[in-house]
């Protein structure tokens, strides 16, 4: 198995190759087949490698010295363990999905090479990030999956407002990536070593200051914040729906978003060592969760809805991680990439039947002309709130019970609110735009059709495992098929979190909020399948309503606090270089203005000015001899 | 010494032919003494050569690793730009062989930064890299901002020279040696006078500042990038700034050494100011050149941080590693930018416009090269910024901070071009083509970035 592991990465960038050189000499079924085909290989090589690692624990494997400096020295190696193959499969499982979907959804883009060989490329770095066995190989893929997001977003290059969605994801996710670089540097102060085997094998005998550990958790968590969307860098995310729709299912729901979640796990011995840093990370996740979906309630893009949606469950798994819940927040990452992979891809099959349209208040009715995504909608929606028994509802009761277990009645009762905004927000999506009566033009309704197979299927199996997937890791008090079996799969990672609580607490929590959900879910259908109560234009909403349909006017208030800001300070420098320089030089120059065109050419350069800039810079430096 | 001795001999042949009237192998024969010289140097460096010219020349040269290396980095450069120069040189008819001639008299100049161990050599080898250099800025006679750009460099260059003797007078009267070896253990015996030493290095550092375009003293650099002509430009911003690096470096982790905690201050301060000044104004930069200027600006701001970690194992190396990768992709982005701006004589970011479709080969190398000067992994560019900031960050932490914000806000004015090849829908109607010659020096560009990113350590453990 070692001798192919690197074929798991390396195939997706041979199709980027493929793709990318070539592309667009080949046929689209030819492109669709390549991109596709790679991942399908990759997938059943990480299939392969899932079994061997059930068998003889992780596998360790270094392809050559990347470099070594000093005592430095960083390997081009892979680290498959149970963590690293999970987040394979999930990478490449619904990427393949994804990618089969996109061959549909993308036929008549005249790009369509380009979107694969971008997809492929991301794939690639997806899986550096996660199979890489040192902080460095990590920081790659995090970089490229970054740099993937960027051209993806930006895909529709024509649209100038999609060029600067794409342009401020990767500003945004470069603010996160400052912290992780220092965190890194600081592991490697602290640690000399960057092998995620070396650093935790070591931790135990090392006497570490706890503020220093504290310190790194949390330079790596402003990383991870960058990545997953929390408060306050979360902006990006919504507006990266500007990308192709497989492109949101792919990269900001079910892949690159999670990497931050990965890396806390990842490091969970350090994490582990440091309460207030695990505090910061819940409290982080916390009002991540009640903000975005607060927000979400008030939008009337689908994709927009989903995407609040996404910052909300991440929000969600940072407040698992925050409990110490390692494992469950990386079951919530699997039902999670599920469920909102076969949103996302739902909504694109609405959006590619309603010819573009992407506002719901314009849809309605849509349950009979799209029956298939409709019903996948629908279970989509009711995994997401936590149904009884479909994935979500796993996932989500074992996050809010630890959050009950280790943070108390009002964590669990802030977290457990966030989970309701979720309900309630999809509940309304789900029946504004598949009940009641169609409100778009007529063109649109002659047009209104259901996607091809090449589609529909991806979301069928995307639907049942929405639906299984939360069989996984039932809960021990419920005796439903293997307890617990995904965390005591990831067991020699992540140890297994501390879960004290009696049956009948665990029971009640779980009535408690499933019931709320239900009704919920049901009370909503009266409300929004009635004409009156469909959402109104942004213009025609007032007071707290409209303050949260303008998202709290975050964007508006980071462009003020920081974006003018540095406007203003590179403006003044640019002054000082120009109308400082210039004016002194102006002032010289226009003494000399009778000289004659030349000569003014020539002083116009201001070499009188440099000059004296030289000086003052030299006497500047003299002044150190007195220090 | 064997390639400071092709060169030489090349420049002068080379001057000679110009005065005949088949002019079309000039470029060859530039091409292959370099790539002579180069092939010697490299032979030098992995262990084969035959030696011995160390202790000649009443000891004025060392050709240790160091120098071998870096003298492989500049002539690297050099083959790369000669390799371009089918287009920078399209004009010159009459001078064509004085050009050649002085680009590789000047790179003999750089040769000799590279060697040196007394100060004499190094004061004569920055003379002979930069005298040529004025009378090159100012090649195209006919054209006024380029005589412009000349003599104020002649000008400003001048006047720094002057600091420059002066700060090694100062220098030789506190140790009474010029040679790098005494002066390093006359300054840890004690055997000196404080006061005339630490303004001596103080002046030697603006003359050197100077040369390696540091603020405050690179007041010269736009104004001489942008009236230069482009070939040159990218000369003075890839061999000149390795050159200058190196003997930077030369002189202050051997000579000066143990004057470390006196002269970290200052280099500190000009290293963070640099990076920030340079960066900042090239945001507002709506010309490529001009914004060339100011990432070579900026990035002389990071390569001081080698200088500033002098004494940490492994900064030769990052500085070796990190004055490759950002001379190679300065010249591809020179390439790319002759190709495009010069025959329409559009030299802002719109000329670069649906640059992908047109030619995306060098619009795939221009946006690789703008990665990697942004530091973006995986490219090179990446690792040269690992290496450096890594040596650095024990001793300056807060400056790896300013200098990481800082290649963030560097993303900023680099991407710019990206999006105008690729992101933009308003096309412009410029012919592009591209000549052989600059299809070759793309391709080399690009397996050299290839190499660097997949084994950096081969290149960073040369010396």
């Amino acid at each position: 198995m070692d001798a192919f592991l690197p074929l798991i990465p390396f195939l997706p960038l041979i199709g980027f190759a493929i793709n990318g050189l070539f592309g667009a000499r080949l046929s689209k079924t030819a492109v669709g087949i390549i991109g596709s085909g790679v991942l399908l290989v990759s997938f059943l090589l990480s299939v392969a490698c899932f079994n061997q690692v059930a068998a003889s624990g992780a596998i360790q494997h270094t392809m050559y010295n990347f470099f070594t400096i000093d005592s430095m020295r960083v390997d081009f190696g892979f680290l498959v363990d149970q963590l690293s193959v999970w987040m394979m499969l999930i990478v490449t499982g619904v990427g393949f999905l994804i990618h089969v979907y996109s061959i549909g959804y993308m036929h008549d883009d005249e790009g369509f090479w380009k979107f694969f060989a971008y997809l492929n490329l991301f794939i690639f770095s997806m899986l550096l990030l996660v199979m890489g066995d040192n902080l460095l190989m990590l920081f790659f893929g995090w970089e490229g999956v970054g740099l993937c997001s960027y051209l993806l977003i930006g895909f529709w290059y024509t649209n100038k407002e999609y060029g600067k969605a794409a342009r401020k994801a990767f500003i945004m996710n470069r603010i996160g990536d400052l912290g992780l670089l220092l965190g890194i540097f600081l592991i490697f102060k602290t640690f000399g070593s960057l092998n995620f085997t070396d650093i935790f094998s070591r931790l135990p005998e090392m006497r570490l200051d706890p503020a220093a550990v504290t310190l790194i958790c949390l330079l790596l968590f402003v990383g991870a914040m960058g990545k997953s969307a929390q408060l306050p860098l979360y902006t990006w995310l919504p507006d990266a729906m500007a990308g192709p729709t497989p492109v949101s299912a792919l990269i900001h729901a079910a892949t690159m978003v999670t990497a931050g979640v990965y890396l806390v796990a990842r490091c969970n011995p350090l994490y582990s060592l440091s309460p207030d840093a695990l505090h910061v990370v819940a409290f982080v996740g916390m009002v991540t969760s009640i903000f975005a979906a607060i927000i979400g309630l008030r939008q009337n893009d689908i994709k927009k809805v989903l995407a609040y949606s996404t910052v909300s469950q991440l929000g969600l798994m940072f407040i698992g991680l925050g409990m110490g819940a390692y494992a469950s927040a990386m079951f919530h990452v699997t039902t999670h990439a599920f469920f909102k992979a076969l949103l996302f891809l739902a909504a694109g099959s609405i959006i590619h039947g309603m010819g573009g349209e992407q506002d719901i208040r314009n849809m309605g009715g849509l349950r009979k002309a799209m029956p298939v995504t409709f019903w996948v909608f629908l279970i989509g929606t009711f995994a997401i709130s936590g149904f009884p028994l479909l994935s979500g509802f796993f996932s989500k009761d074992e996050i809010l019970a630890l959050t009950y277990a280790h943070g108390g009645v009002w964590w669990w009762g802030f977290a457990g609110f966030g989970a309701l905004l979720t309900v309630i927000y999809m509940s309304r999506l789900l029946y504004v735009t598949f009940f009641g009566e169609f409100r778009g033009t007529e063109e649109q309704k002659h047009h209104l059709h259901e996607s091809p197979a090449v589609m529909t299927v991806p979301l069928v199996i995307l639907a049942i495992l929405s639906v299984l997937g939360g069989l996984l890791n039932t809960p021990h008090f419920m005796h439903l098929g293997t307890p617990q079996w995904l965390a005591s799969w990831f067991g020699p990672v992540i140890p297994a979190a501390d879960m004290h609580l009696p049956e009948s607490t665990e029971w009640s929590l779980m009535t408690f909020t499933t019931s709320l959900a239900l009704v919920i879910i049901a009370g909503l259908y009266f409300v929004y399948t009635r004409r009156g109560n469909l959402p109104v234009a942004d213009e025609a909403q007032t007071g707290l309503t409209r303050v949260v349909a303008n998202k709290f006017y975050v964007d508006e208030i980071y462009d003020f606090l920081f974006v003018k800001p540095v406007e203003i300070g590179s403006r003044l420098l640019h002054y000082a270089d120009t109308l400082f320089v210039d004016g002194i030089v102006t002032g010289v120059a226009k003494g000399v203005e009778r000289l004659g065109a030349q000569f003014r050419k020539l002083q116009n350069g201001n070499i009188e000015y440099y000059l004296i800039g030289m000086v003052a810079g030299a006497v500047l430096l003299l002044l150190s001899l007195f220090v | 010494m064997t390639a400071l001795l092709i060169i030489f001999a090349t420049a002068i042949f080379v001057l000679f032919a110009g005065l005949t009237k088949n002019r079309s192998w000039l470029q060859p024969l530039a091409l292959t003494g370099c790539g002579l010289a180069l092939g010697v140097t490299l032979f030098e460096l992995l262990g084969a050569g035959p030696g011995g010219w160390n202790h000649m020349y009443a000891d004025m040269f060392e050709f240790t690793d160091y120098a071998l290396a870096f003298s492989a980095v500049a002539l690297v450069s050099a083959l790369l730009i000669i390799g371009l120069s089918g287009y920078g040189f399209r004009s010159l008819h009459d001078t064509l062989g004085d050009n050649y001639g002085l680009i590789l008299f000047s790179l003999c100049g750089a040769l000799c930064m590279f060697s040196f161990t007394n100060l004499t050599m190094l004061f004569l080898g920055i003379e002979i890299l930069s005298i040529p250099l004025y009378v090159l800025a100012g090649s195209r006679r006919n054209d006024l901002s380029g005589n412009e750009a000349a003599l104020k460099y002649f000008l400003m260059g001048a006047f720094t020279t002057g600091i420059l003797l002066f700060g090694m007078a100062l220098v030789y009267g506190a140790t009474a040696s010029f040679d790098i070896h005494s002066i390093a253990s006359a300054i840890s015996d004690g055997r000196h006078s404080a006061g005339m030493l630490h303004t001596g290095i103080i002046l030697i550092l603006i003359g050197l500042g100077f040369k390696v375009s540091a603020v405050p003293f690179h007041f010269w650099a736009p104004d001489v990038y942008t009236g230069s002509p482009n070939l040159i430009t990218a000369f003075m911003a890839t061999v000149v700034k390795t050159a200058g690096f190196a003997a930077f470096y030369r002189l202050f982790s051997v000579g000066f050494a143990p004057a470390i905690d006196f002269w970290s201050i200052p280099v500190a301060g000009m290293a963070a100011l640099t990076m920030t000044v340079a960066n900042l104004t090239a945001i507002f930069q709506t010309d490529f050149k001009r914004m060339i200027a100011y990432s070579s600006i900026s990035h002389a701001g990071y390569l001081l941080l080698a200088i500033l970690a002098c004494d940490v194992p492994g900064s030769e190396g990052a500085l070796l590693f990190y004055s490759l990768t950002y001379s190679v992709a300065t010249i591809l982005a020179f390439g790319a930018y002759m190709t495009i701006a010069e025959p329409n004589d559009d030299g802002s970011f719109e000329a670069f416009n649906g640059m992908s479709k047109k030619q995306p080969l060098l619009a795939a190398v221009l946006a690789i090269s703008m990665l990697s000067l942004a530091g973006i992994p995986p490219t090179a560019g990446f690792f040269g910024k690992y290496f450096l900031f890594t040596a650095a960050f024990a001793k300056y932490p807060w400056l790896i901070v300013l200098a990481v914000i800082n290649s963030a806000v560097s993303i900023y004015y680099y991407f710019k071009i990206i999006i105008a090849m690729y992101f933009t829908r308003e096309e412009n109607d410029y012919a592009v083509v591209t000549s052989p010659g600059i299809r070759w020096v793309v391709v080399l560009g690009l397996l050299l970035i290839a190499f660097l990113t997949i084994v950096p350590g081969s290149v960073y453990a040369l010396i």
